[in-house]
């Protein structure tokens, strides 16, 4: 069952007018528009709308047209709450019956509309079935009969949310509705959403069946979509397959479904009013997930279309020496060792000192050793071979290779909520041979974990953890395609993940992760057969998923302690990796804290006006020169918006001139509080705001209060820490003097900073290569402590002061 | 005389305020509350009740002549009282079972009140039985019963037969309304009345009884 609480406020001045009978003539019109007026501005303050709906088997008593079409129902429920009804009642009761009326007409009106956007969303989420939804059918309306309503009273639990069903099988709030629709990918009915036609309210003032035509401009090509007004215009687009992006499916959260309206009119709503400036919304942006229009008018698909993110593959080569975990025996055959009775397995243990188990492959090429027979089968080259290498994995022998074929690899993943990186190594001598990178596909389910759980809490699970494995299975297929290497021959698998990305990837319930006291499944290693987590025999190996140390500091920051040699350090170092959440480690050899924060997605370019990931066309850096900004963009292509390490730049930049000043205010010179930095290739300005350098500021007072926690924690001064590793994309991309001036990093680390990149990558190769790891993560793991952050009792008042930009 | 008319004026133009003072000044030159309520307040709602029907007027003005009907009542109310003038009638009025439509219950009361009705009105989705517990209470001369689905419409017989069997329905007069509702169909479940909007079920309460 899913839960809706964030609904726009889509309500027509000239229909409620319509419906009361109030034309412009009449000497009551100024009076109930003042009324129209004051009731816009409060009515928001007593409706709470909740809807929620949920998918299920078709009941048998549910007859409507399509049902043989159709694999589910999709039961919807919606309420405004009980206040408002109590609102009107006193107006009734007051005598003041026009405001009365007219405020009932306005809510029946919100109502309807939010039940059509109710079941826009239930389209969109079917849609990721491949389904398609009949119209709405209503019960007590035309042939549905009332008894359903209370059949999907029970079914949805409305009870347990406070709502109760008369004898009459009415719903009480008053302000309340259900529906359903059929759901099933050969559904044919054409009419979405309500049908006015179908209706049996006869006589029914609200009655509309106007359709618009949109015309959409997509990429030169020009399409007119004909549909019924006040239905959702993501929902439309995505239904006439015009390509829109949408990384949060219509929640109206990722801003990345912008569309541009040329012609006609498209009232802002708050939402687009959160994502836009009002020069923006002048210029007619608005976000599709959001707009319903009323009329017909002509948009343009505004979203930049991502391409080439940029996505750290690299990492520092480390020169530790190279014994992998999986290890090679030679075997050297006297003659009559093949010539008595003694079997081989049992030479070989002999030789070898120690009892193995083979796998069945190994078997099979050790058979071909000493049987004639197999010399007539294509591959005869093992005959009577009397030196051999073992592949072995701990003590089980994985396979038999003869002493110069020299062919064994492994795989590292590094699986990022953003990006996925995997690397191709060979083991034999820790070359990385090529690495391929990907975006994480769960990215169109919500760009943090956060919105990842909460969706996989409503019941899809396993789409997150079907797409992920797709993304592992396509890098992996890439890798092997792109370099002539045989499937067989790769003999091991390391993953490093934050704790929600391994908890999706092995399809792990993971609410938990979301509240106090975060409580995890596992925070183990674990050795788990490919087939099973991957459901796929590309490879035949074991996975192996590394541990973590909490909810928040997962395996990822535990392989780049393991790639900075944490456990081996005499001195004290820390390790940053910077992005939604920054996770921060300091310690040495003898003790290690750690601790996660909020930085929020500001560095990735998230919840800033026209911020952007690391993209082709990101502004990645902007310099002051002679009082003019100059800027970069990533493989130098046209400005299309401001990634991370830009934006750090432009808030270094002003501060270094005067034009934002240690609260964070942009000076007077600043017209406007706007900031414009570039041009795109249309001529629109990419802009930067007053709310951007407040979203800057929370960041890098989250780190900075991070680090400042740690180094009190350990009890030592700056000048006792050696080392500062920078990991992840932005931190090795981003100007350390920025993040220096704007007090994210202290100005004490300055000369100590080593960026090490893409550290859970280098970490999870390190393991492959590196057959002490397991011990060396152990030890790591046992001087770690996890520091709660959000108890400690310094952390609000460091947090605020950290907020300002201090002479750094 | 000239306040009785302003006083039908003002309730036209629903100026409430307007109403209450001529009211008061009615009053206080000694013309009678039956008077004033008959020549100024109920003459005044009529031509509205007629505009509404030509379509000069619509809800609104209705609603805001109504609401200054109110006023005016409120000053007359103690008066009347006093002198023993009794209402017209006395209405009970609801929504049936299975309904929630409220709007054209309430006008429908209002445009009563307005008319010097007195209105009981028991709610929306109202259960048979508990009409004839409130017929039971409050002993009214007519029963309004409205329905605004097709699917709902059928209440309404459902609530007369529960009169009959309670041995009820030759005290009381039973109205209906609603969007589907036909004269047709007012014979066909022997209700008493039918009426198309809230004006119209306002005068036939008046005739009724």
């Amino acid at each position: 069952m899913k839960k809706i609480t964030e609904f726009e406020w889509v309500i027509e001045k000239e229909r409620i007018f319509k419906v009361v009978g109030c034309q412009p003539k009449s000497p009551v019109y100024n009076n109930l528009s003042k009324m129209y007026d004051y009731f816009l501005k409060n009515i928001k303050d007593f409706i709470d709308p909740i809807g929620v709906y949920s998918f299920i088997d078709i009941p048998p008593n549910f007859e409507f047209p399509e049902r043989a079409n159709c694999r589910k129902v999709v039961l919807c429920f919606l309420t405004l709450g009980e206040e408002v009804s109590l609102k009107t009642k006193e107006y009734f009761a007051k005598g003041e019956y026009l405001e009365a009326l007219l405020l009932e007409v306005m809510v029946d009106e919100i109502i309807f509309k939010m039940s059509e956007q109710l079941y826009c969303k239930a389209i969109l989420e079917a849609e990721k079935s491949g389904w398609n939804l009949t119209e709405k059918i209503e019960p007590g309306s035309g042939n549905v009969s009332l008894l359903i309503q209370k059949e999907i009273f029970e079914k949805l639990r409305l009870k347990k949310m406070g709502v109760s069903l008369s004898s009459g099988n009415m719903l009480m709030p008053l302000k309340s509705l259900t529906f359903f629709c059929g759901a099933g990918e050969k559904i044919s009915t054409m009419t979405k959403g309500h049908n006015c036609s179908n209706c049996s309210m006869k006589k029914c003032m609200f009655k509309d069946e106007e359709q618009i035509t949109v015309t959409v401009l997509s990429q030169d090509k020009k399409s007119n979509l004909n549909f019924k007004k006040g239905l959702n215009l993501l929902t439309t687009l995505k239904e006439h397959k015009i390509d829109i992006q949408s990384s949060c499916m219509g929640n109206g959260t990722c801003g990345k479904c912008k569309i541009k309206i040329l012609e006609g009119e498209l009232k802002p709503t708050d939402t687009d009013l959160r994502h836009f400036s009002q020069k923006e919304i002048q210029d007619g942006l608005r976000l599709a997930c959001c707009a319903y229009p009323l009329e017909n008018c002509t948009i343009k698909i505004a979203t930049e279309q991502e391409k080439d993110f940029r996505i750290l593959d690299s990492f520092r080569k480390s020169n530790g020496e190279i014994k992998s975990i999986v290890e090679q025996r030679n075997i050297e055959f006297e003659n009559e060792e093949l010539e008595n009775n003694i079997s081989l397995v049992q030479i070989i243990n002999k030789k070898l000192g120690r009892e193995y188990s083979f796998s069945l492959n190994s078997l099979v090429k050790l058979s071909r050793i000493i049987n004639k027979c197999s010399a007539y089968s294509f591959n005869n080259n093992f005959y009577k071979l009397d030196k051999i290498c073992l592949i072995i994995q701990d003590d089980y022998v994985l396979d038999i290779q003869m002493v110069n074929e020299r062919h064994v690899y492994g795989i590292a993943v590094d699986l990022g909520t953003t990006t996925i990186v995997a690397s191709l190594v060979n083991l034999l001598n820790g070359e990385v041979i090529k690495s391929c990178s990907i975006l994480n596909s769960q990215r169109k389910f919500g760009e943090d974990v956060i919105s990842r759980i909460q969706y996989s809490a409503s019941g899809n699970l396993d789409e997150l953890k079907n797409v992920v494995r797709e993304d592992i299975l396509s890098a992996l297929a890439e890798l092997l395609t792109s370099t002539g290497v045989n499937r067989e021959k790769v003999f091991s698998m390391v993953i490093a993940g934050n704790t929600t990305m391994q908890s999706l990837l092995l399809g792990l319930h993971c609410e938990s992760l979301t509240a106090h006291p975060f409580k995890t499944v596992t925070i183990s290693e674990h050795k788990i057969r490919f087939r099973d987590i991957f459901i796929s025999d590309i490879l035949e190996c074991e996975v192996i998923v590394l541990s973590g140390i909490s909810a928040y500091v997962g395996a990822d920051i535990v392989a780049g302690m393991l790639y900075c040699n944490f456990d081996k350090l005499n001195q004290n170092a820390m390790l940053i990796d910077i992005g939604t959440n920054g996770e921060i480690v300091i310690g040495s050899k003898e003790k290690i804290l750690c601790l996660a924060t909020a930085a929020g997605p500001a560095f990735e370019g998230g919840n800033i006006t026209n911020g952007i990931g690391s993209v082709t066309g990101a502004i990645h850096e902007v310099k002051m020169i002679n009082n003019e900004i100059r800027y970069n963009t990533i493989n130098d292509s046209a400005p299309i918006g401001i990634c991370g390490s830009g934006v750090l730049d432009i808030v270094s930049t002003g501060l270094l001139n005067n034009s934002i000043d240690k609260t964070g205010r942009f000076s007077q010179k600043i017209d406007g509080g706007v900031l414009e930095i570039a041009k795109n290739a249309s001529n629109e300005a990419i802009i930067f705001t007053q709310k951007d350098i407040r979203e800057v500021q929370l960041a890098k007072s989250a780190i900075r209060t991070g680090i400042e926690i740690l180094i009190k924690r350990l009890n030592v001064s700056y000048d006792e820490i050696e080392t500062v590793y920078i990991a992840g994309g932005f931190g090795t991309y981003m100007d350390i003097e920025s993040a220096i001036r704007i007090g994210m990093i202290p100005k004490e680390f300055k000369g100590k900073i080593k960026i090490v990149g893409n550290s859970s990558l280098g970490g999870a190769i390190t393991y492959l290569i590196n057959k002490k790891s397991r011990e060396k993560i152990n030890n790591i793991l046992e001087k770690a402590t996890y520091i709660d952050i959000s108890s400690d009792r310094t952390f609000n008042d460091l947090f605020v002061e950290n907020m300002f930009f201090l002479e750094n | 005389m000239k306040v009785l008319n302003e006083i039908s004026q003002a309730l036209q133009n629903g100026d409430a305020d307007l109403v209450t003072e001529k009211a008061q000044e009615a009053i206080s030159q000694g013309i009678s509350p039956s008077n004033i309520l008959n020549d100024g307040l109920l003459k005044g709602m009529s031509i509205i009740g007629v505009k509404f029907k030509n379509n000069e007027v619509f809800v609104p003005e209705v609603l805001i002549a109504a609401r200054a009907m109110h006023f005016g009542l409120n000053i007359l109310k103690p008066i009347l009282v006093n002198t023993g003038i009794k209402p017209f009638a006395k209405v009970v009025l609801g929504t049936v079972k299975g309904d929630l439509h409220d709007i054209g219950k309430n006008l429908v009361g209002m445009v009563m009140m307005g008319s010097g009705l007195e209105v009981i009105d028991v709610g929306i989705d109202v259960h048979e039985d508990k009409f004839i517990e409130a017929v039971k209470e409050h002993k009214p001369d007519i029963l309004a019963l409205s329905a605004l689905l097709s699917t709902t419409m059928a209440e309404q017989k459902v609530v007369i037969d529960t009169l009959i069997k309670a041995g009820l329905r030759d005290t009381v007069k039973v109205m209906i309304g609603g969007a589907p509702v036909t004269e047709q169909y007012c014979r066909d479940i022997g209700a008493d009345a039918y009426a198309t909007d809230a004006i119209s079920a306002s005068e036939m309460a008046r005739k009724l009884v």
